[in-house]
């Protein structure tokens, strides 16, 4: 920047050019002048006025004209009233500021900018979790505001080796990033890898944490997330305590969580707040609903249309009978069956609340009683196609449940080309692809599968949660100096 | 990246354990009570003990092997203690019998899948979709098979144990020994057959490049290879005291007709077989995996590549094949050379030969 | 290039596959098997397909074909019907006289049954001289032909279970290793099926027929669970058998290896005063006893007989049988 103030100014008003909600301001103060310029509505008028503008002006007049070079030191020492601020020297970084809701002062003859920190976005108070709710526990959710965001986790872990890195991403956006980690239990080559992949992303604009992490998946073509979005503080803060990595994202109210394998998507918060035999009932639940999830319609199209051995003899008599007069096959029935409800339950996501619940009862009620009392579809299809789509909620992460939603399909699809054996062929495809993909070089399948350590306690969190008494070390993604988090009277001795 | 668990493609002792049981029951526990009430009558089943004997006396052998490889490929041991030429010789051996094993268990098991599960679908069809996945394991690498036996263990020891086991409850022990001949020729070859017929061990052979510490495989190996035994030998027992001798010799696949009869799966021999359908990917997948590796190694060509055109000649060779009535006797010859060479012979020499060369 | 070919590959799957897909409504489910066999005719096959009609009524659907083969009787059914047979859930076969008579007729049935892998292994057999009576057996209610039959076997409400079973398995067993196989027989008289006695097959060669009383002696010489009203004396008593075991041991006696075949059973009597009990009792007792041990004398004599010696090595006069019964008065 150059000491004359008005050549600054000329710079600095090109770049903003048609900008209708930016304040500027010259004001003459003395022999010299001061120039404010911040954007309206994104900062607090009140700490600029008070704090800045008035003090400036009443500051500035008690400095001698002849001693310019020793302004920034008497500014600081005196003029203005606010702890949070700093000196910028180039214009492009000053205009980033800006736009973040910063105010940028100039004083003539000074050849650096003011940057004091007034941010004050138009935001959303901190709610309740919208779509992970919960009976007992913190009822804190993440909201849009960047700094509220690390706060909420700033207040959850009071200690000096809790790091946040800050950095930018988005050419045009220039979104804030935090990277959350605990610094001694973290694997630092999982931190390596995650800051190598977050600079390696050049992208003009993030616009929520979802989009920036599905560009540090490496494994676009797979169905699974490789990745935990969570909106819950609790959750959030617990995950850097067990040494993974929190991701906050300016603009959004879900931080994301990494690395994640398949076991941590079935770990909801609650279950930890609660009796270990109730949690681990709920586990054994999701992990069973999953599969039914996954497999149900499949299995349906194995035994109904390859194998009816399987089935009881009344049973099969029914069905048979309900499908007599059925106008399409078998196959086709529950396939439109299933995209009929997929239809479904996307109409009730994007649909106003009030017009859902609406939907739901003419969706489920109207048209699958009438459906099966014109003889279109048959009973059981129907009751196949509800109870895998309960199942199918039953997971707590609904990325995951996507991805069994796309895996179902192509299971149904091998069923009812080959039976059994396309069932089993679908099903060790997929295992397959599970067992070959990688979380920050972490299995994904840990610890079924791959979990191979010594000492190694992560099965003890899977399909039951043991009492916390017995989860006395921290999971994988914690280093090996760092593995034990509960410290139990009769260890010490 | 620096990282402990993953892109080194080692495998730990455990998973080297799963993976040996899987491949040792196969598909050949179906049908080996046919072969063995054939040759022993009622005393079939002794033959799979003497079997799992010979088998664990092999499986010492072949440990001792990997010891001296240490890490290296099978063509680099063979031929730096025996010579380059025994060394290309041996190396298309093994992938010769790999691709047969691999052929014979994927032929057998679409045979049995074509008369429970998909009676009007053609043979080759089902043989395809048997072995596609057994590709896509071979082109995902060893670690992920290490991976897929860990999850595939349960899913296979445990209807297997649901059906066979409570079987053991219905046999007539008071008459166990009555009918049986005892003829020591005869059970001598049986257990040989026995041995032979057993896939799995020879990829032991091949695969200490793949171990996280090849010099401590010995106590894994041999425990496993027992217990891969006794699973076979549960099938064979059953079969043939449940069965009868006799009705057991004129079936092809007694061990899945059995599963019809148990309580727990009562005319869902279907469903029960297809279970068998996991324990024979994983041995298809480590047979794929080490012949293409194997050829990629003697022909210098992409590793992916190789695999492919291993897949590609076990469907061919397993087309092949005249169905199973003669099944059974071609593999029965075949490993009983090939067996012999690669499970004793090979090992003895090279070890004798490590032995004279170190002094 | 591996891309190429897997696409192909999964083309090759989508395009083709399909064969063995039928839907629910294309399939008939066949419950019973009934199969006779005359020189004149060929074989007789009468199939039971039921079928829910709307508003839940059973139809019985009674299919009946003769043809040079059984295979050919099947596929002439099938061919008549727009629907596919379906074997997976038949629970009874009923085998003609006819043709257990034939020895060729016998070994065409057991390879039709062995190879057709939809027919459960665990399948029960029963023989029968007129096999149109039982199929036509009017269970009434909504019960399917087969499961009467399999029911009637397996005990449950029926009055008499004095039924020998066997299955598919055991037949191929015995015929495999040339051990007579016991086929029950049944007759149906007021609209019931009724235990009539046992059919010895031995290989493919029908060895005679135990009539009731020898059928039920080799009930009491069976290893297996029995049960039911027992009526014996003069006048005529009766009691309801609930326990009965039956034991094998080899002893030896003068030299000679003899089988001793030990039954024990526990019965009630009903509606007996104390001193009725006390004056009759063993009277009772030994009525019973002599029941059985004459009808087991008489089933080992027609076992030997017929050289069907399922429970003697020796024939009947090295085997011993002991009989245990104590009865309880309610």
């Amino acid at each position: 920047m150059y000491s004359d103030i008005d050549k600054n100014i000329k710079i600095l008003e090109d770049m903003f050019k048609d900008c209708g909600d930016l304040v500027k301001r010259k004001i003459p103060v003395s022999k010299t002048s001061i120039y404010v310029l911040y954007f309206d509505g994104m900062n607090d008028r009140e700490l600029i006025e008070r704090s800045v503008i008035r003090t400036l002006m009443i500051e500035i007049r008690k400095v001698p004209p002849t001693s310019f070079e020793d302004l920034g030191e008497a500014l600081i020492n005196g003029g203005i009233t606010t702890a949070d601020m700093s000196f910028c020297k180039d214009f492009e970084e000053a205009a980033v500021l800006v736009m973040s809701g910063e105010t940028l002062v100039l004083i003539d003859g000074l050849s650096e900018a003011l940057i004091i920190a007034s941010k004050n976005y138009p935001v959303r108070g901190v709610e309740k979790p919208d779509t992970e709710g919960n009976i007992y526990g913190p009822k804190e959710a993440f909201t849009e505001n960047f700094r509220d965001n690390t706060a909420l986790l700033r207040r959850r872990i009071r200690d000096t080796r809790l790091k946040i890195k800050q950095l930018k991403i988005g050419r045009r956006s220039r979104t804030d990033i935090a990277i959350a980690y605990l610094e001694d239990i973290i694997r630092p080559e999982i931190l390596a890898e995650a800051e190598r992949r977050l600079a390696a992303i050049d992208i003009d604009a993030i616009t929520d944490s979802g989009a920036l992490a599905a560009l540090l998946q490496r494994d676009s073509l797979s169905p699974f997330p490789s990745f935990q979005l969570t909106e819950r503080t609790d959750k959030a803060a617990a995950e850097i305590f067990e040494g993974r990595i929190v991701i906050v994202v300016d603009t959004s109210p879900f931080v994301i969580i990494l690395p994640a394998v398949l076991a941590c998507f079935y770990q909801a918060a609650e279950d930890y707040y609660e009796g270990w035999m109730n949690a681990s009932f709920i586990r054994l639940l999701r992990y069973l609903s999953s599969a039914a999830a996954l497999t149900l319609p499949g299995l349906y199209i194995c035994f109904a249309l390859y194998n009816p051995s399987m089935l009881p003899t009344e049973l099969l008599m029914k069905m048979s009978s309900a499908r007599d007069g059925v106008p399409i096959s078998g196959i086709t029935e529950i396939f439109l069956m299933e995209l009929a409800f997929e239809a479904l339950r996307e109409a009730g996501v994007r649909m106003p609340q009030a017009i859902g619940s609406t939907l739901g009862i003419v969706g489920g009620i109207i048209i699958g009683q009438a459906a099966v009392d014109a003889g279109i579809v048959s009973p059981l299809v129907v009751i196949v196609v509800s109870l895998t789509a309960i199942c199918s909620f039953a997971i707590p992460q609904i990325s995951l449940s996507h991805a069994y939603r796309l895996c179902k399909y192509f299971i149904m699809l091998l069923s009812s080309l080959f039976g059994l054996l396309g069932f089993w062929s679908a099903v060790v495809l997929i295992f397959l692809h599970m067992c070959g993909k990688e979380s920050f070089g972490i299995p994904y399948l840990y610890p079924f599968a791959g979990g191979d350590i010594e000492g190694d306690e992560g099965v003890r969190d899977t399909f039951f949660r043991f009492p916390l008494i017995h989860m006395k070390k921290r999971p994988v993604f914690a280093n090996n100096r760092q593995k034990i988090r509960l410290k139990v009277p009769s260890d010490k001795k | 990246m620096k990282n402990m668990y993953s892109r080194n493609k080692k495998i730990s002792h455990r998973q080297l354990q799963i993976l040996l049981i899987l491949d040792i029951l196969g598909i050949s526990a179906i049908t080996l009570p046919a072969a063995n009430a054939g040759a022993a009558g009622y005393g079939g089943w002794i033959l799979v003990i003497g079997g799992g004997l010979l088998l664990v006396l092999g499986a010492r052998l072949i440990c001792l092997f990997a010891e001296i490889s240490g890490g290296r490929s099978f063509f680099d041991t063979v031929s730096e203690t025996l010579g380059y030429p025994l060394g290309v010789l041996l190396s298309a051996g093994l992938i010769i019998k790999l691709i047969f094993s691999l052929s014979a268990d994927i032929r057998t098991f679409s045979e049995a899948a074509k008369i429970w599960l998909l009676p009007h679908t053609p043979l080759p069809l089902i043989m395809a979709v048997t072995l596609a996945p057994c590709l896509v394991g071979a082109l995902y690498g060893y670690e992920t098979r290490a991976r897929l036996g860990e999850l595939f263990v349960f899913m296979i020891l445990l209807p297997f144990a649901l059906v066979y086991v409570p079987y053991l409850f219905r046999i007539d022990y008071s008459r166990l020994f009555g009918n049986i001949k005892w003829d020591s020729g005869i059970y001598f070859r049986g257990s040989l057959d026995n041995c032979f017929a057993f896939t799995g061990p020879e990829l032991l052979l091949v695969s200490s490049g793949y171990l996280k510490d090849p010099k401590k495989t010995k106590p894994y190996a041999l425990s496993a290879a027992a217990l891969g035994a006794a699973l076979v030998f549960l099938v064979n027992f059953t079969a043939i005291n449940l069965l009868g001798a006799e009705l057991c010799k004129s079936l092809s696949f007694p061990g899945a007709e059995l599963m019809d009869v148990s309580a727990f799966s009562k005319g869902k021999g279907a469903i029960m077989m297809s279970f068998f359908y996991l324990s024979v990917v994983i041995f298809a997948i480590g047979a794929i995996f080490f012949s293409g590796e194997l050829l990629g190694r003697l022909t210098g060509a992409d590793s992916r590549l190789c695999r492919i055109l291993a897949a590609l000649a076990g469907f061919l060779a397993g087309l092949s094949f005249g169905g199973m009535e003669v099944l059974p006797t071609i593999s029965k010859s075949f490993g009983l050379f090939f067996g012999a060479v690669y499970m004793f012979i090979l090992p003895v020499i090279t070890i004798s030969a490590y032995k004279l060369r170190k002094h | 290039m591996i891309k190429r070919i897997l696409l192909a590959a999964v083309l090759a799957a989508v395009l083709t596959g399909c064969y063995d897909n039928f839907d629910l409504e294309e399939r008939a489910l066949c419950t019973a098997i009934a199969i006779d066999y005359s020189e004149d005719n060929g074989y007789s096959i009468i199939l039971s397909v039921p079928a829910l009609e709307k508003e839940n009524e059973l139809k019985r659907g009674l299919k009946t074909q003769t043809a040079p083969t059984i295979r050919e009787a099947a596929e002439l059914i099938d061919s008549k019907s727009s629907k596919k047979l379906y074997y997976g859930h038949t629970r009874a076969v009923i085998l003609g006289m006819g043709l257990l008579r034939n020895e060729h007729a016998i070994e065409e049935l057991t390879q039709y049954l062995k190879n057709n892998v939809q027919i459960d292994k665990n399948i029960l057999l029963s023989a029968s001289y007129d096999i149109n009576r039982i199929m036509e057996l009017d269970p009434g209610e909504d019960k399917l032909t087969g499961f009467y039959i399999s029911g009637f076997y397996e005990g449950g409400k029926e009055e008499k279970t004095f039924v020998n079973k066997e299955n598919l398995l055991s037949l191929l067993k015995e015929r495999a290793e040339n051990r007579p196989a016991a086929i029950p027989l049944i007759s149906v008289s007021d609209n019931s099926p009724h235990f009539g006695g046992i059919v010895l097959l031995k290989g493919n060669t029908l060895k005679g027929v135990l009539e009731e009383n020898e059928a039920e002696g080799f009930m009491w010489l069976c290893d297996r669970d029995y049960g039911g009203t027992l009526t014996a004396g003069t006048p005529p008593v009766s009691a309801e058998i609930t326990e009965k075991k039956t034991s094998y041991e080899i002893i030896e006696k003068d030299g000679k290896k003899r089988l001793l075949i030990t039954i024990d059973a526990v019965g009630n009597m009903w509606n007996y005063t104390d001193d009725e009990i006390k004056s009759k009792a063993s009277d009772y007792l030994g009525f019973f006893r002599d029941k059985i041990y004459s009808q087991t004398r008489l089933a080992l004599k027609k076992l030997s007989e017929t050289d069907c010696e399922i429970f003697g090595p020796e024939g009947s006069e090295s085997v011993d049988v002991k009989v245990n019964l104590s009865l309880n008065f309610v």
